[in-house]
Formats: structure tokens, sequence, C-alpha cells
């Protein structure tokens, strides 16, 4: 499981398939003020990194990947 | 969207801070004789860029057309070297700006937003020349993208990829197909449409689009695309046609910044005061131990030491991260003032310099409301309307200048006019008149302390109350701002010559030099720097005077006052009078009496609050090695 919850945040961890993207999408709807933990993300299918940037969430911490560092 | 406004906030301010930056350089390097300012350029080229993208998050579609405006032109000047008309850009990002102020006050852009950005298009447009003819084969996208990316020297091809709807279906991951192509410099993910409402999102259908530049060369960049030749296309490009151009200033990967809420920080200074009062309460504790085992007593002393040690360090740390740059509380200011003097028909340059000095957060949020009064006040009272100045043989546009710059630890703030200067005859006759001061009070008041009685409460000089100042805020509401802050202020003005408005101010806020003192039987604690000297004498210096007492300090009169009494305790009485000698209010010295002085100590100061806020006097309670809580006296409030 690569989504998981926190009281404080949404987070997400290791590298996120293309089917956490439903899972994500799911938990921002049903949480619609947490921000999301991305520091512990280490990559992303592109399913994933839309969800995000639709939800324009405000980001915790900082991806350990280059490219999802510049386009979350 | 309502709880991304506080970030859109803080982040558009930044961007509108960069913009004013970056348009201060395209001004300064025509005059130098230079050319367009190449890295100014760009930097203000990827601001709008961002603030575009950013306002179209919120319901402020003019904000979005004008920036798109202001962008293409931008894009058009990096392209053809042009200059681009600079103060219609600064008009476009000071609108931004007060757009921004509009959408913190009202959460909405102002009814007459959508005609402010038609008649600001109109105005970029105006003096935009007719775009330069299409030279080649090279598709203008390509040039964009080139133009866009960082290190654009470097740029050989241009990519634009766009995946089909369903890919992700067919098991292909476009983000991980980009991820392999070489020499990768710049990135954009766009798309078409606004992102859906998550609501009605589809997780497996691919919105975007990428588009990017890279080192390597098309065929390289189209070998990383081969499976999917039909949403790619790549355009080769050479070199900038332009061989003097400057190489872009290399990019310092953006260093890694965290914004941690106030509230958190100011948790963290609270334990760490805890932590430092509890290494101290190892003391008794050693004390009782050497009567013991006088090894186990060394041993635990040099544990103590490393745990002080270390509270010690942690407490500067933190102290250091509440350090934050007044850059941007000022930033607002330059285009505040140039508002402010448009209204009143006046013309002003407006100066900043030591903008990113640093300062203790607390110190720099409470900044900004009484500078913004004191630059009104300057360009509402100070600088003279143009047809005023040229007759005094001054230029037209005024002159403020606010200088800022780090004494120690203190902070000093300068602001300086050139404007009128201020009457102490007229401030004299404005106090008496209002009844804040005996006429023959008044005129027993040398230059400077007539022109401090602007800081008496009720005061104002304006003949008409004007729509900038005649907001019932006074001088002296800014003099209890800065005070608040535990600093001071001071004016120095010539007539015709302009004012020069000083405030001094601590930079660390943290750690709070205390004097603890005894009055009544009570322990008090004061801060230092709000004593200005510590003096012991005879009781028979002290005369009555009046109803009250005086002693002569440096041939000075100071009355004299008791702590204790004050408080409603007992007198200090005695051969030997110890006084504390502060300033007090309308600037004159005022000497406190106690009973004794004792230790000296850093301590931290927690807000006052429960029972003790309705205290007028006491700013708060800093707890001692021995767990005792000591309230610590507001001098100026007890003096007030």
């Amino acid at each position: 499981m690569t989504v998981s919850m926190t009281p404080e945040a949404i987070v997400l961890a290791g590298a996120c398939g293309v089917e956490e993207a439903e899972i994500l999408l799911a938990a921002l709807l049903d949480h619609p003020t947490l921000p999301v933990d991305v520091a512990a993300l280490s990559g992303a299918h592109l399913a994933v990194v839309q969800v995000l940037r639709a939800a324009a969430r405000p980001l915790a911490g900082k991806p350990q990947h280059p490219l999802l560092q510049r386009l979350l | 969207m309502d709880d991304l406004l506080p970030h859109f906030l803080v982040e558009g301010r930044e961007l509108v801070e960069q913009a004013h930056a970056d348009l201060a350089r395209l001004e300064a390097a025509p005059a130098k004789g230079e050319g367009v300012d190449r890295p100014a350029l760009d930097s203000l080229f990827r601001a709008v860029h961002t603030l575009k993208g950013s306002v179209a998050l919120f319901a402020m579609a003019p904000a979005e057309a004008l920036l798109h405006a202001a962008e293409t032109r931008l894009d058009r000047a990096r392209r053809d070297g042009s200059a681009p008309d600079v103060a219609a850009l600064l008009a476009v990002v000071d609108q931004v700006d007060r757009w921004i102020d509009a959408m913190e006050a009202d959460g909405a852009l102002p009814a007459a937003a959508g005609e402010d950005a038609q008649r600001l298009i109109a105005r970029l447009a105006g003096e935009a020349a007719p775009a330069a003819p299409a030279s080649d084969a090279i598709p203008e996208w390509a040039t964009v993208l080139r133009d866009r990316s960082e290190r654009a020297a470097e740029v050989r091809t241009a990519f634009r990829y766009t995946p089909d709807a369903e890919c992700f279906f067919r098991g292909e991951d476009p983000l991980a197909v980009v991820g392999t192509v070489p020499g990768l410099l710049h990135l954009d993910m766009v798309t078409e449409q606004p992102w859906p409402e998550l609501s009605a999102m589809e997780p497996f259908r691919c919105y975007v689009r990428f588009e990017g530049t890279s080192a390597a060369s098309a065929e390289e960049v189209r070998a990383a695309f081969r499976l999917m030749p039909d949403q790619i296309e790549v355009a080769a490009l050479p070199g900038p046609a332009d061989g003097t151009r400057a190489p872009d200033t290399p990019q310092t990967s953006a260093p890694g910044t965290l914004r941690v809420d106030a509230v958190r920080l100011d948790g963290l200074v609270e334990r760490s005061a805890d932590l430092s009062v509890a290494s101290r309460a190892l003391d008794p504790l050693v004390a009782r131990a050497a009567a013991l085992d006088p090894a186990l007593a060394d041993a635990l002393k040099v544990a103590q030491a490393g745990i002080e040690r270390a509270a010690a360090d942690l407490q500067q740390a933190i102290a250091s991260v509440r350090l934050v740059s007044l850059e941007p509380v000022l930033r607002r200011l330059p285009r505040l003032a140039r508002d402010a003097a448009t209204g009143l028909g006046k013309a002003v340059r407006f100066e900043l310099s030591g903008e990113r000095a640093e300062v203790d957060k607390q110190v720099a949020d409470g900044l900004f409301e009484p500078l913004l009064h004191l630059v009104r006040n300057a360009i509402d009272h100070g600088i003279e309307p143009p047809q005023a100045r040229r007759a005094a043989g001054k230029a037209e546009a005024g002159l403020l200048r606010l200088a800022i710059g780090t004494e120690g630890d203190r902070l000093r703030i300068t602001l300086t006019d050139d404007g009128a200067g201020m009457d102490a005859a007229a401030i004299r006759r404005a106090a008496v008149a209002r009844e804040l001061i005996g006429e023959a009070e008044a005129a027993a008041l040398d230059e400077e302390a007539a022109i401090g009685l602007v800081f008496l409460p009720g005061f104002s000089t304006a003949a008409a109350v004007t729509d900038l100042s005649g907001r019932g805020v006074g001088m002296d509401a800014v003099r209890t701002a800065i005070e608040r802050l535990r600093g001071t202020i001071a004016i120095d003005s010539r007539t015709g010559q302009g004012t020069r408005v000083s405030v001094l101010l601590p930079v660390n806020a943290i750690a709070t030099r205390l004097l603890v003192v005894t009055a009544g039987e009570q322990r008090l604690g004061v801060r230092l720097d709000q004593v200005s000297e510590i003096v012991r004498l005879d009781s028979a210096a002290i005369q009555p005077i009046g109803r009250g007492q005086a002693c002569v300090l440096r041939d000075r009169t100071v009355p004299v006052l008791d702590l204790g009494q004050r408080l409603g305790l007992a007198p200090a009485t005695g051969d030997h009078a110890r006084l504390l000698v502060t300033d007090g209010s309308a600037g004159g010295r005022v000497a406190l009496r106690v009973d004794g002085f004792g230790e000296r100590i850093d301590g931290f100061v927690r807000e006052k609050s429960g029972i003790l806020a309705r205290l007028p006097a006491v700013s708060g309670t800093t707890t001692l090695s021995d767990g005792e809580v000591l309230l610590v006296l507001d001098l100026p409030e007890l003096l007030a």
C-alpha cells in the first residue's frame, strides 16, 4: 500500500503505480482539506501525478524523484 | 479551492516581489548605457508565467488575461531583443498586486477588474511593434520552449509529446517515457482544458501534454519516443541567433525550503525554554550530591554542563530559524507609496535599501502597519505638491528613502523624505489647541521635544483630513506599535529640507535580558532594554516637588516614582535609594525607585495569558531556575 492516511495528511510513499491513482483520488475526495505528504514518494505513474495536479492540494515535503520535483 | 488561497497569497506576493525586483533591474540597465538586462528579462518572464498559472486556480480571469498579455509581450522581447515598456509592465504587476490584496480582503476581484485589465492590455499592446516575420522553418512553439528553458543556450532540441487519452489502458506511462529523454533541460506538463473537478475526474484518462527541451540532438530525443511516433513532434534548434548573448546565470538547485506554521515554531521556543529551566533544576541536586559523594557530584556537574550547552545551542538555532528576511514585509511598500502619491496628485520616487536584513519573525510581522503609516504620512504631510516643489527649486518627484541596517543586535530603520519638513511652531500651536499641553509648557519645549508632540494621542496637524492619513491612526499608534516590538522611534526634521524618522528595534525577540528587582517585597522582572540607567543615590537627594518627587541626574531634573507604590505594594524605604531610569512618555526620563536589584538573567518571556492578561503593566512571565515564576513588567505601559 503506497497511499496511506494520517490525521494530518494523505501520505504517498515508495513508487505509486497506475492503480494507485484511483485510491488517491478517493482519499482526496474523502478528505477535502488534507494536504498530501510526498516526502517519501520515490516514483509515480503519470495517472497519480495528474490526480495530484488536478487536486492542487498543498504538498508536504519534496518528492525524491527529480522529474516529480519538476512537475509537482 | 478556499484552502489554497492562503498559499496563493504568500506565493503570489513573492512572485510580485520578484517581478518588481526584475523590473527595477530592467529599468536600471538602459540608464547605465547597457542593453536589455537579459537575466532580469528571463526572470521577469518566469515570474509572470508562474503568476499566470497561480491566478488560474482562482476566480481571477481578468488577472489571467492581463498576465497572459504581459507574458506574450515579454516573450517577444526575449526573442527579438526589443526593450519592453517597463512602466507599462510595472502598472501590470502593481495591478495584480492590488488584486491579490482584494482576494485576501474580499475573496474576489473588484467589479472593475475586467475594465482595468482591458486598459492595461491595451497599454501593453500600444507600444508593441509589429511582430518580426517568421524567418525560417523552426516552429514557433519550439523557440518559445527554448526561451522558456533555464539554460536556453544549451538547448538543441524541443519536443511536444501528446499521449493519447487512452494510453494508460495500454500499460503506457508517459512520465516514464519522458524520463528517458536524454539531456532534458526543461519540461512543462500542460493541459488543453483546465483540470476537471476531482469528483468528475477519470483517474485512468490521460489529460496532459508534455513540452520540453533537451541538450541532446533531435535524433537522440526522437529515439526516446520510438514506440509512439504518432504522439511526438521534435524540432531541432540552432543555437541562439545572437552570438553575443550572455549565458544565463547558472541555476543553482533551489534550496530545500519548508514552510512551517509559526505556532509550531513558538511551541519549539517554549519547549526549549523549558529545557534550560529543567537543567537549572539540577543545581541544588548537584549541591546535595557534593555532600555525599564529591566524585558523583563532579560527574553530575559535567553532565549538567553538557545539557546546558546543548540547550543553549538549541535556543540559538531556534532563534536563527525565527529570523526572517524583511523583504516580504517591505515588498508592498513601494507600490502602496506610488498609489498614495497618485491619489494626492504628487509624484514620489521610493528607494528601498537593506530590505534583506533579517529580524525575528515577531518583529517582522509587527512592522508593516507602522511603516506603512510612516510612509503615507511622509507622502501626505511631508512631500509637497509638484508646483510647490518646483517653486522651492526641488525635483518635482519627492524622494522617499527607506534604509534598513543592522547595528549589532539592533535593527535600524530610517525613513527619509526631502519634503517640507515639520514646523515645530505649528506643532506647538496644534498641541495647545487640542489641549494636549499647556501653552507655557509648549513654549518651553526645544525644537526636538516639540516635534515629539506628534506622538501624543489625539494629535493631528493636517488642515484637511485627507483620504490617506485621516483614518484615526496617528503617530501615537505608530509609536505604540514600535514599542510593542520593544523598539524606539525618533524624528529629526528640518523645515524646507525634509524629515528623517529613525526606528530602532531588537533583531532577536526570544531571549530577553532581564533584571530582577525587588519592590514591596516582591521579586519582579524588568526588561533591560527598557532601562536606560541604574542609579544608586542617597535618599536625601530625592526632593519632594509638588505632589511628587524628583532628583537631579546629569544636571536634569527627573521625576521619581516608587515602583512598589505604583503597583499597590509597600513603598521603598532606607537611606540608599535604588533607581531604574527609563524613558517615559513624551520623551522625558523617569526614575523608578525599587527596594533592591537582583541578578540579571536571559529569560524567555511568555506572553501573559489567562488572569494575567488583565494586568496592564505586566508584559508576561518568565520562570527562574528554582521554578519560581517571575512577573515581567512593561515599564512604558506602567508609566503611561
